[in-house]
C-alpha cells in the first residue's frame, strides 16, 4: 500500500510554486491553449514519475479496472492529500471522479477580478498528472476537469480510449 | 533560539502536509521546463529567483500567522527566523546561521528535499537548482522592510559539501519606497 | 555470481545493461533480447488463489535456464522490466527476489530524477544508478560466495 513517505514538506509551498508555474505559463506562452497542453504535459510526466514510485510497494496491477481503483483509492488520497468524495460511470468509457473539496484549487477565492475561468487553469496541471499516472500504468486515458460552481468543488472526467473498462 | 526552533516545529507539526516528493518533483519539472525555454543558465537563475520571491511574499504572512513570532525588521533577527522557523515550517528541515553581522550572514544546510533525485546534467555549470529559495528569502524580508541580495555560495549538486547561501544587508526601506519600486 | 543486470522499458526498448565479471558480449544482449518472451508469458498467467483485483507479484523468479546461466526476471507495475543473468546453479530465491527489489528502488529514483525523460524511455546514463547498481551486485555476490 502506498502512504506517507518519510519525507514531508509544508502543503503551502507546492500550492505556492503550482501558482507560479501557472502564471509563469500564462504570461510565456502566446495562447492559452499553448499554456494549457504545455502544463498538462508537465503534470503527465509527474504523474508518470509518481506513479512509478507509488506502484513499487503495491504490486503488479494488470487490468485497467484495477488501475482505476488503485488511482481512485491509494493514488488519489496521496497525491492530492485526501481522498475523492465519489466515483461514478455512465457508460464502459466515461468515468467521472468528483472531489468536493480538492485542496489544489480550495484555496483560490473567486472576486470580480478572478474568475472560475481564470481558476480553470489550475485544473490542468492536476488532470496531467492523473493521465501520466493512468498511461504509466498502461490505460490511455483522457482526464479533464470542471468546477462544480465553486473551485473547491471539481469533476473529473475521464475518458478511456482504446478498449473499454467492463463495469462490475 | 531555542523557542524560535520550538516554534517551527510546532508550526510545521500543524501545517498541512504533503510527501515532498511530489513538490520536488514538480520544482523539478518546472526547472527543467525553464532550462528548454532559455538558452542562457543565468536566465534561468534570475526566473528561479523571480518566482522564488513571489512565493517568499506570501509565506512570510504565513509564517507570521502560524507562528505568533513578532514581525521585526531588524536584519541580524531576521536569520535565525528564517533558519529555524522558515526552513523549519515549509520545507521540514533547519538551517544554521554562520558569521552572523548587522551587514550579513550565511546559512548552511545539508539536508534538502527540493534535490532528492536531482542528478545534474553536464551541460548546466552554472545552474543554481535551487535558487529558489534565493527568491523565497528576498521576498519574504521585502515584506518586513529589508532588502537583501541573497545567492547561494555553495552548492552540494555541485559537489560542495554543504549548502550555503549568503544573504547581504543592502536597505532598509519604507513601504512607500517599496511600492514605487515594484511600479 | 550476478554476471549482468539489464532493464528494459515498456515497450522493450533496452535502458540499461551492464555486465560483471565478465565482458559485455552479443550473447548477453541476446539472452536479455530472449527472456523477454518469457517474462511475457509469465505475465499472462495468474496465482491460482488470486482474483482480478489482488495486485500480482512483480518478482517472476527463473525465468529459464541455459548451460551455463540462469536467467531471473521482475516486472514492474508499468511494465519495466528487470533482467538479472547469473552464473549460480543454486540461487536461494529470496535473496533473488531482495535483489531485484532493491533494484526496483534505485530504479525509481533514478526515474525522479527531473531530467530523466520518462516518456522517451530515455537510455539510463546516471552515474549515481550505474554506481549503485554495481555495489548491489557486488554485495549479492558476495553474499553468494
Amino acid at each position: 500500500m502506498i502512504g506517507r513517505s518519510e519525507r514531508m514538506c509544508s502543503a503551502a509551498c507546492l500550492e505556492l510554486m503550482h501558482a507560479e508555474m501557472v502564471s509563469y505559463f500564462l504570461s510565456a506562452r502566446e495562447t492559452r491553449e499553448s499554456a494549457q497542453k504545455e502544463m498538462e504535459r508537465l503534470g503527465f510526466r509527474v504523474g508518470q514519475k509518481l506513479a512509478e514510485r507509488y506502484t513499487k510497494d503495491y504490486g503488479r496491477i494488470t487490468e485497467p479496472m484495477e488501475v482505476l481503483r488503485f488511482i481512485f483509492s491509494d493514488f488519489w488520497p496521496v497525491v492530492f492529500s485526501k481522498p475523492p468524495d465519489s466515483l461514478t460511470t455512465n457508460n464502459n468509457s466515461l468515468y467521472y471522479i468528483e472531489d468536493t473539496d480538492f485542496r489544489w484549487t480550495s484555496k483560490i477565492s473567486v472576486t470580480s477580478r478572478t474568475t472560475l475561468e481564470d481558476a480553470s487553469y489550475f485544473l490542468t496541471f492536476p488532470c496531467g498528472i492523473v493521465k501520466g499516472a493512468f498511461a504509466a500504468l498502461d490505460v490511455d486515458a483522457d482526464v479533464k476537469a470542471d468546477f462544480q460552481e465553486t473551485p473547491s468543488r471539481c469533476l473529473f472526467t475521464i475518458i478511456f480510449k482504446g478498449k473499454a473498462i467492463p463495469t462490475r | 533560539m531555542a523557542n524560535f526552533a520550538r516554534s517551527g516545529e510546532m508550526a510545521f507539526l500543524k501545517a498541512d502536509k504533503i510527501n515532498s516528493e511530489i513538490f520536488s518533483l514538480t520544482y523539478g519539472a518546472m526547472v527543467a521546463q525553464i532550462m528548454k525555454d532559455y538558452e542562457d543558465i543565468e536566465e534561468v537563475n534570475r526566473q528561479l529567483d523571480r518566482m522564488g520571491q513571489n512565493i517568499g511574499s506570501r509565506l512570510i504572512d504565513e509564517l507570521f500567522a502560524k507562528t505568533g513570532i513578532p514581525v521585526s525588521s531588524n536584519f541580524m533577527e531576521t536569520a535565525e527566523v528564517i533558519a529555524k522557523v522558515g526552513f523549519k515550517m515549509f520545507l521540514g528541515i533547519t538551517a544554521n546561521v554562520v558569521n552572523p553581522t548587522p551587514q550579513q550572514y550565511s546559512l548552511t544546510f545539508r539536508d534538502n528535499p527540493m534535490v532528492d533525485f536531482v542528478e545534474l546534467p553536464d551541460n548546466c555549470a552554472n545552474l543554481r537548482y535551487c535558487n529558489l529559495l534565493c527568491g523565497v528569502i528576498r521576498g519574504a524580508l521585502e515584506q518586513v522592510q529589508i532588502k537583501v541580495e541573497c545567492h547561494f555560495v555553495r552548492d552540494m549538486l555541485r559537489g560542495d559539501e554543504t549548502n550555503e547561501i549568503q544573504v547581504r544587508f543592502l536597505e532598509q526601506v519604507r513601504e512607500s519606497a517599496l511600492d514605487q519600486s515594484f511600479a | 555470481m550476478i554476471n549482468c543486470v539489464a532493464v528494459v522499458g515498456k515497450s522493450n526498448a533496452p535502458l540499461f545493461l551492464k555486465t560483471y565479471h565478465v565482458p559485455e558480449t552479443l550473447k548477453f544482449h541476446y539472452t536479455v533480447h530472449t527472456s523477454l518472451d518469457v517474462v511475457e508469458e509469465k505475465c499472462t498467467i495468474r496465482a491460482p488463489s488470486s482474483t482480478v483485483s489482488t495486485p500480482q507479484d512483480m518478482y517472476l523468479g527463473l525465468l529459464y535456464p541455459t548451460e551455463e546461466f540462469r536467467i531471473y526476471g521482475y516486472i514492474t507495475a508499468t511494465k519495466t522490466k528487470f533482467i538479472v543473468v547469473t552464473d549460480d546453479v543454486d540461487v536461494r530465491s529470496p535473496l533473488m527476489e531482495q535483489f531485484c527489489k532493491n533494484l526496483h528502488t534505485l530504479y525509481v529514483n533514478m526515474v525522479c530524477n527531473p531530467f530523466y525523460a520518462i516518456e522517451q524511455e530515455q537510455k539510463i546514463e546516471s552515474p549515481v544508478f550505474i554506481r549503485q547498481v554495481e555495489q548491489l551486485v557486488q554485495r549479492f555476490n558476495e553474499g553468494s560466495r
